[in-house]
């Protein structure tokens, strides 16, 4: 299982809230990152987190800077509307991007950036809020608004432009620390042969064993537990190693 | 004589990211697709994320088939990564059959293609272990690493059959094995991203650039 620390980004700065809301500086996006792939990191993601809302991504330049000592891939997320936004990263150094948004006013825009960058470079993100048992809208610019389609039904559709991954966050779940929303990766699971990403909820060890029990993720993002240095990246390699065994 | 680093530009792949670990080492490197700077490399790196068919067609179109032809022939040393080693061989069966730069007898399949009956889950993402039971085939650009180290895999495809006379180094995802290093005389291939695996990965290029 892939850990990729998660970095929501805002004016140059890395900043963490709960369920999207409350946003409070973290620190240097840099110094972060580089902690991070020192620790051992799979991979990392770099969010734009007001992109959506500014209709740009304002990432290039820091992982322009960041790809020149850190050789591990990079997503970024956030705000990518068109194949020049997207062009214009890949030319910067990311190795993936995700895109949630823009889908909604056009669908086309997943199987084009595939078409163009191949699947493996292209991640279908999804934030997923519940509404009843079994039952999750996705949102999009950043958790904020709704966009009345279900999740499964979306990951459904999205299915014919072979996305090479869906980073699925759980909006309920993310910076409560409270563990992730199990049913929902679960769900998720039955209805996609295609490689997750889990995100939201991370707090402590065993929240990965239990979602591990009921889903089949292939990688997990977290954030704020790094980021308060609740636990380390190598702590949890261990524990996924003796779970392993 | 002097080194000539060459990373050839076709518009598909994160080339900075190549660049930046070939800067790391101190060496300095060209991003081109011009056809006389290719040719008189000492070394070439071939990158490539994406379809198989669409990057045959953009190094056909930038008539760069031939400048690497000249360049193997030339002794050249040239590394391919990820679709950039599978571009090495005869062909591939990704969305149509298509010819590859046949530098390397060999053909490259969808790994799901690799044993019968199987559901995988495609692309083989993340950081995997080389096998090392292949001790009579050395390949020298995997010297001075250390034996259990990881590299990082992101890909559907790989080679299914080549020639004996290949070196090759398996890895494997979910009891498949496929070749993840390649080397005939002074053609190598790498199915993971050196670039994108940390220190063992810079040395991987270290050795490449050292030959």
């Amino acid at each position: 299982m892939r850990i990729i620390p998660r970095l929501d980004i805002k004016n140059d700065n890395v900043i963490k809230g709960i369920n999207f809301e409350g946003l409070r500086v973290v620190g240097n996006p840099n110094e972060i990152a580089k902690k991070y792939y020192e620790e051992g990191a799979d991979e990392l993601i770099y969010s734009d987190c007001v992109a959506s809302l500014y209709g740009r991504n304002s990432l290039t330049d820091l992982v322009k800077r960041a790809v020149k000592d850190i050789f591990i891939p990079i997503t970024v997320a956030g705000g990518i509307r068109t194949e020049i936004d997207a062009n214009l990263l890949m030319q910067n150094g990311s190795d993936k991007l995700a895109i949630n948004t823009e889908l909604f006013n056009n669908e086309e825009l997943g199987g084009q950036l595939v078409k163009k960058f191949g699947s493996q470079s292209i991640i279908l993100s999804i934030q997923a809020k519940k509404i009843s048992k079994n039952s999750w809208e996705a949102y999009k610019n950043f958790g904020r608004d709704k966009t009345n389609m279900d999740v499964i039904e979306w990951v459904k559709k999205m299915s014919v432009y072979n996305f090479g991954e869906l980073l699925i966050t759980s909006i309920d779940a993310d910076g409560i620390s409270n563990g992730f929303d199990v049913e929902l990766f679960e769900k998720i699971c039955q209805n996609t042969n295609i490689p997750i990403i889990a995100c939201g909820g991370f707090g402590k060890l065993d929240h990965i064993k239990e979602l591990k029990k009921y889903a089949n993720v292939d990688a997990i993002s977290l954030s704020k537990a790094l980021h308060y240095k609740k636990i380390t990246i190598n702590e949890i390699k261990n524990f996924l190693k003796k779970i392993d065994e | 004589m002097s080194k000539k680093i060459t990373i050839i530009d076709y518009g598909v792949g994160n080339i900075l990211s190549i660049k930046n670990a070939i800067s790391y080492q101190g060496l300095k490197s060209v991003v081109t697709n011009d056809n006389k700077i290719i040719e008189n490399s000492t070394h070439i790196i071939l990158p490539g994320v994406g379809a198989y068919p669409l990057a045959m067609k953009k190094l056909k179109n930038l008539k760069l088939i031939d400048s690497l032809k000249i360049a193997k022939h030339n002794g050249t040393f040239i590394l391919g990564i990820c679709l950039g080693m599978q571009l090495l061989f005869s062909s591939s069966d990704e969305f149509e059959s298509t010819e590859g730069l046949n530098l390397i007898e060999g053909n490259i399949a969808k790994l799901d293609k690799f044993k019968k009956n199987l559901n995988i889950k495609l692309p083989n993402i993340g950081w995997r272990n080389l096998k090392n039971n292949q001790k009579d085939l050395k390949i020298n650009i995997l010297n001075n690493i250390p034996n259990n180290s990881k590299y990082y895999f992101i890909h559907s495809h790989a080679l299914i059959k080549c020639k004996k006379n290949v070196k090759i180094v398996n890895s494997s995802y979910q009891n498949i094995e496929f070749p993840a290093v390649i080397n005939l005389n002074n053609i190598y291939g790498c199915q993971f991203h050196p670039e994108k695996s940390r220190t063992q990965g810079l040395q991987i290029i270290e050795n490449f650039l050292n030959l």
